[in-house]
């Protein structure tokens, strides 16, 4: 009741009446109380008169024997709903402002995680390209420095800390982990920087393999979907045992998470191992074995000629 | 607002009136008659102020509607006020549309509006005001203003449920209430001093707009 709350409070029975009233009266002064009161009680006077009250009983009655008759009829509707309003409202409200918070939320997960699977690689090359500081800082402490192993590009080797070299380095790994399953992978210049880089043709493939998962997984790749991609990319490269697959799911587990890369070379190294008898590392033997096969297609080629 | 006497006995026969409530929708007779005999003077006496010398009627036509409803109501004793009310104010609605087709005289006369004892105090003048004086003073308020006081002080209703049968908004109503006793208190000193002072012509509520 909103008397209640106004009931309390003692300033609000003020004078009701002009306090500059007539003179006449001896009291002026009239509360709100007051004249409820004495209205309510003129204007509800007056006993209940019995005829109405049986007109009612009798209505009443009636309804009752109509309503026996059709038993099912009575349901209540909202504007007959009045039970106490001030303690379900108030609940309402509450449930009404959970549940659209838990919505929002909701949502919002979604929306992070429709941006996270979207963005991931493209956002993951873009990251590792546009990462300025880090690379920068490692790429002097890596074995066999830049100006010395670096011959062949004069304007690369000029500036030895300059942040696009690691920036280099990374794409050389993508190419390389993307090229190595096809027969001209590299042009030599590349190949042989990225060789430079990683100390020795047979430490490229683990040198790769660290720098990318540094590059991908360090700007907030998560690690859940990289651990699908690497499982996507070892299944494949495990059960066809051609060399060339081998490679290439050593490659994007590379890219994908460390740990795993490691082992999806493993995969690639024992398959396309048996094949060809390549070299040390899993991705080295999968562009030596292209090597490989590149020469023999020429050797039967020559063959053919010679006949 | 104050909470004034009659607000308190109505609530303390809020409480009688739900258990009749409740015992009449099992099918006792002598209960709905008790949950008459407490809810009807305060309907009887909005529809007076409603619908004039009609009420009676227009109160008979809404215990027919109450009657054949009853099991369709839910609430406690405090709501079947507020119900009843609704009810008897959608009676007294189509009741002034009818009349409004054929119109005829109202049933005021603003010589009534003549309070007794013009030099007496306010409560004197209260004390010795007829029933029919009190009706007419409160008609003289604009309607949003006497529905307001009516709901509240004749009938009983707090606050949100008077709102609830006016359609309007709890904050509105309370200002209208508070206005209009405003009003009437200083009407009523106006009549005590004898100016008769009567700005605006008496009618009734429901043909006011």
């Amino acid at each position: 009741m909103g008397d209640r709350s106004n009931g309390g409070d003692p300033g609000h029975r003020h004078a009701l009446a002009d306090p500059v009233g007539p003179p006449g009266g001896s009291r002026r002064v009239l509360d709100e109380a007051t004249l409820e009161a004495l209205l309510a009680a003129v204007v509800r006077g007056g006993a209940v008169d019995a005829e109405g009250e049986q007109r009612a009983v009798a209505a009443f009655r009636a309804a009752r024997a109509a309503r026996e008759a059709r038993p099912s009829a009575a349901r209540t509707r909202r504007r007959d709903d009045w039970r106490p309003r001030e303690r379900w409202r108030p609940r309402r409200s509450v449930r009404t402002v959970l549940s659209v918070l838990l919505a929002s939320l909701t949502l919002g997960g979604v929306a992070v995680a429709a941006i996270g699977s979207a963005g991931f690689p493209v956002g993951g090359a873009g990251a590792g390209r546009d990462r300025p500081p880090a690379p920068a800082g490692t790429a002097p402490g890596r074995p066999g420095g830049q100006p010395s192993a670096r011959p062949g590009s004069p304007p690369a080797s000029a500036s030895p800390d300059r942040p696009d070299s690691a920036q280099d380095t990374e794409a050389h790994c993508r190419a390389y982990a993307r090229g190595s399953g096809r027969g001209d992978a590299l042009d030599a210049t590349a190949w042989r920087r990225l060789v430079a880089a990683a100390g020795g043709a047979d430490r490229v493939a683990a040198y790769c393999a660290g720098r990318l998962a540094h590059a991908t997984v360090g700007p907030g790749g998560t690690p859940g979907r990289s651990g699908d991609a690497t499982g996507a990319a070892n299944g494949p490269g495990g059960t066809h045992a051609g060399g060339a697959t081998g490679s290439q799911g050593s490659g994007n587990s590379g890219s994908g998470n460390g740990s795993s890369g490691s082992s999806g070379s493993g995969n690639g190294d024992t398959s396309s191992g048996n094949s060809r008898g390549g070299d040390s590392g899993g991705n080295g033997a999968g562009t030596g074995g292209q090597g490989k096969g590149s020469n023999g297609g020429a050797g039967s080629r020559t063959g053919k000629n010679d006949d | 607002m104050g909470q004034g006497a009659r607000s308190r006995r109505a609530q303390a026969d809020d409480g009688e009136l739900g258990a009749a409530v409740a015992r009449a929708q099992q099918g006792d007779e002598a209960a709905f008659a008790v949950a008459y005999r407490i809810v009807q003077p305060g309907l009887l006496g909005y529809l007076r102020g409603l619908v004039g010398e009609d009420a009676e009627d227009v109160a008979s036509d809404a215990w027919l509607e109450i009657a054949r409803d009853l099991d369709r109501f839910q609430g406690d004793g405090a709501g079947f006020r507020g119900w009843t009310a609704t009810i008897a104010r959608h009676r007294a609605l189509d009741h002034l549309r009818r009349r409004r087709v054929r119109p005829r005289q109202a049933a005021l006369d603003p010589d009534v509006l003549d309070l007794p004892a013009p030099h007496s105090t306010h409560d004197q003048a209260l004390e010795s005001l007829s029933t029919e004086q009190a009706l007419r003073l409160v008609r003289t308020l604009p309607q949003d203003q006497a529905e307001a006081v009516l709901l509240r002080v004749v009938v009983g209703l707090d606050g949100p449920a008077a709102a609830r049968v006016l359609g309007k908004r709890p904050g509105a109503v309370r200002t209208a209430a508070h206005r209009g006793l405003k009003r009437l208190a200083r009407r009523l000193g106006a009549e005590d001093a004898g100016g008769g002072v009567t700005d605006e012509p008496p009618r009734a509520l429901g043909e006011s707009k």
